[in-house]
């Protein structure tokens, strides 16, 4: 479905790499993590394939045909929302439909179909201000959604959100995308966040590298059972956690020799 | 060859060259009504240092004494009003209507009461340059974060410490774009007054060599007054930089409407007094009642002083307040003669509001937008914007005479930056995220430009038409003033020259409340023009 080949990334002329040969293939309706520090390059990876970034070298396909430049099959959900503040809630949703020139009353009756499907029907007029901000990452997501992708991508969508609004909507996330068959590369830095949502967890480290992945055996949907108390989740937790600590101890010591 | 010409230098380099020879060729045509560059540089060569410098430190005695005393009183006035309750209750209506008023209207009623000298001319600067000061501090220091002054209370800083330790520095930004302001203001009284009422400095020099027909020579006056402020503009701008540099990190809040703020419910200064009578003064001032007791105090202590002042003077120098009334019963209700000079002052506000909203948005969405474009008009818009506009007034009256399009144009000029500037920084400081937003979900160029670009720029481009439209009165007022033809500013010229003081107040009057009118609905309707835009978001 959604193929990374060798993708590498130097901003500007420095000499350290932001990505490093990054291979990745995410399978039609995958959900799979991108996890690591900050600065690791995951954000990187994911701007290059949503087309908003030119890769220093590799490419991107979408179901074996390169994908470069944004395109309507894949859709953004960013970290600071990224919503038009001088748009209402509906006529951000619009917007994607907007820009491939659907017709105003049809891309308004889409909006409102994806305003009520993340629960926000009654506030179409608002505008982001008037909004908190997990209102307005539902919009984001609802704007995403709105142009029907096949490939969500999603950039720390829930980073900004305090701990009970980022599970709530991790809850809506699971119901809506994964129902759906949508494939998603989402981006985070928590642990629990990429367990309780992925397939697939790909750890990354600076610079831009992949160190490890891990299938994520826990049965779905996992919004039934109490996933945090199962043995599964706690191995994951411990080797994931314990796979990131060691690769920062290897950081830590190569900065103290050079 | 098309590599060499997308790099800026030689665009600005090229722009430059066909302007000069294209400004060289039409001089050479119209000697009278234009002069060339290399006229203009023998004008230099006869008239720079005999006649031009020391014209110039004539000027300059009078604006930095005058720029001195705004920055060392308007500060301190401005922290005052922020912080204590009673200074912002006396003073705010005439700090106000006296910002947003065309100076030059005051002006022969200075020369009235202080006659053509050296304390007239410093006394206009101050006039020209104060209030903006005052404002931009006052505003600044009442939108200071709330947590920042708490902080300082929980680690038990006195009022003192609070004021010079966080509203101060806090407040610098806003300070220092109110002494920039207030020195183009400032700048331009000092030539406005020169021009209008003196035989000394470079305003005088301008008019006389207009008049001997001497262009070369006007143009190296120009010159020297446009290279003084944009130096000075340099160097004030390093010094803000120097000051405000290390901690804001980011570009600083753009210095987007001014609109005034709520004040803080508890003056923190007034409760720091702690003393009975502070609290009684303290709870008067919080009912609305109270405020208009101390606001008809003081207006009456004015009237009260300004009654007293006229018993040493002669009527003919300062008339008393009732003369006033009667004069304004007279021009109002009896004659009706003000009303035909208000409507051609109106009818110019707007046909020069609209020209330079018409003429401004585009060129600063064009300059915004291609990098080539604003590099090759950039020289000229920020030469001109530096430059105290008033100055073109002699070469104005040349071409264009004392009519209606002398006030049309002059209006324009003075207007147009503002738009001009605003729309350009508006465009440029689109966040790059929501261009990134729109690019990912496969938007052309024009989308982008309409549904991106646009909106988001405009709270700048309406905070330009905003300040846009006060200018434009003072432009308006100015052109009258100096052709005394008509309007308003006419009808004060020819009380003066008839020392027809008491009349003379009055279409004064009307101008400042023309002026309140103007900042309030602009203060009103402002926001609805951009509902999303919340100031505390």
């Amino acid at each position: 479905m959604l193929t990374l080949e060798h993708l590498c990334k130097t901003y500007g002329n420095s000499g350290t790499p932001a990505l490093a040969d990054l291979d990745l293939k995410v399978g039609q309706g995958e959900l799979v993590s991108l996890l690591g520090p900050s600065g690791c390059g995951k954000t990187t990876a994911l701007r290059i394939t949503g087309g908003l970034l030119e890769p220093s070298g590799g490419r991107v396909l979408v179901d074996g045909n390169p994908s470069s430049g944004p395109s309507p099959d894949k859709a953004m959900v960013f970290q600071m929302f990224n919503l038009f503040p001088w748009r209402t809630a509906e006529a951000n949703v619009a917007f994607g439909l907007e820009a491939q020139g659907v017709r105003k009353r049809d891309r308004l009756r889409v909006a409102r179909q994806y305003l009520a499907l993340v629960g926000l029907a009654d506030r179409a007029g608002a505008y982001p201000a008037e909004l908190s901000g997990g209102q307005n990452q539902r919009i984001g997501l609802a704007r995403a959604l709105a142009i029907e992708p096949k490939i969500l991508l999603m950039d720390e969508p829930f980073g900004s959100l305090d701990a009970l609004t980022r599970e709530h909507l991790q809850v809506m996330l699971q119901e809506i995308c994964v129902d759906r068959n949508l494939t998603i590369l989402f981006v985070t830095h928590s642990i629990d966040e990429a367990i309780f949502l992925s397939d697939r967890i790909v750890v990354m480290t600076t610079p831009g590298r992949v160190v490890a992945q891990y299938d994520v055996p826990l049965p779905r949907p996992r919004t039934g059972y109490d996933w945090r108390s199962t043995q599964d989740y706690i191995e994951l937790r411990s080797a994931i956690w314990a796979r990131l600590q060691a690769e920062q101890a290897k950081e830590h010591a190569g900065s103290a020799l050079t | 060859m098309s590599a060499a010409l997308r790099k800026p230098t030689v665009q600005r380099v090229l722009s430059v060259v066909v302007v000069l020879a294209a400004w060289q060729l039409i001089g050479q045509h119209f000697p009278y009504s234009m002069s060339s560059p290399a006229a203009i540089v023998r004008g230099a060569g006869s008239s720079l240092a005999s006649r031009v410098l020391p014209a110039f430190g004539q000027t300059m005695a009078t604006f930095w004494l005058g720029f001195g005393i705004s920055v060392a009183a308007g500060v301190p006035i401005g922290l005052g009003m922020a912080r204590i309750r009673v200074i912002r209750v006396a003073l705010e209506p005439y700090v106000l209507m006296l910002y947003s008023m065309p100076m030059l209207a005051t002006i022969p009623v200075l020369v009235i009461v202080f006659g053509v000298s050296f304390p007239l001319r410093v006394a206009g600067v101050v006039l020209f340059a104060i209030f903006s000061v005052i404002v931009n501090t006052f505003t600044g220091a009442c939108r200071i974060d709330s947590a920042l002054e708490d902080a300082g209370r929980a680690f038990l800083a006195s009022p003192r410490k609070r004021l010079t330790a966080i509203i101060f520095p806090a407040s610098l930004p806003y300070i220092f774009a109110g002494i920039r302001i207030g020195f183009g203001h400032g700048l331009i009284g000092a030539v406005v007054i020169e021009i209008e009422a003196s035989a000394v400095g470079m305003g005088s020099l301008l008019t006389q060599f207009i008049q001997a027909l001497q262009l070369g020579r006007f143009f190296v006056v120009v010159i020297v007054l446009g290279a003084f402020s944009i130096v000075c503009s340099v160097l004030l701008r390093a010094a803000e930089r120097w000051c405000t540099q290390p901690w804001l990190r980011k570009r600083r809040a753009p210095s987007l409407p001014f609109s005034l703020p709520a004040p803080p419910r508890v003056p923190p200064a007034l409760r720091a007094l702690g003393r009975a009578a502070g609290r009684r003064l303290a709870a008067v001032l919080r009912a609305p009642a109270g405020s208009w007791l101390v606001r008809a105090a003081v207006l009456a202590l004015i009237l009260a002083g300004w009654q007293l002042a006229t018993a040493h003077l002669s009527r003919a120098v300062l008339p008393t307040p009732a003369d006033v009334a009667r004069a304004a019963y007279q021009l109002t209700i009896e004659h009706h003669t003000i009303f035909g000079p208000m409507l051609n002052s109106l009818e110019l506000l707007f046909a020069g509001f609209g020209a330079s909203v018409a003429l401004g948005i585009p060129l600063g969405l064009a300059m915004g937008r291609f990098r080539w474009f604003e590099n090759v008009t950039d020289p000229y818009v920020s030469f001109l914007y530096a430059l105290p506009h008033v100055v073109f007034v002699p070469l104005m009256v040349v071409w264009l005479g004392f009519g209606f399009a002398f006030g049309l144009a002059y209006v324009t000029v003075s207007a147009i930056f503002p738009v001009i500037i605003n729309t350009m920084q508006g465009v440029k400081a689109v966040d790059p995220e929501y261009l990134a937003a729109g690019r990912s979900f496969c938007a052309s160029e024009r989308t982008i430009v309409r549904a991106i670009v646009l909106p988001a720029a405009t709270p700048f481009m309406v905070a330009g038409a905003r300040l846009a439209f006060s200018v434009s009165w003072i432009g308006v007022i100015v052109s009258e003033v100096l052709s005394s033809q008509t309007g308003l500013g006419g009808m004060i010229d020819t009380f003066s020259n008839n020392y027809q003081t008491a009349d003379m107040f009055v279409p004064v009057l009307v101008i400042a409340v023309i002026s309140v009118a103007i900042l309030q609905l602009c203060t009103r309707y402002q926001p609805r023009l951009t509902p999303w835009f919340t100031p505390s978001a």
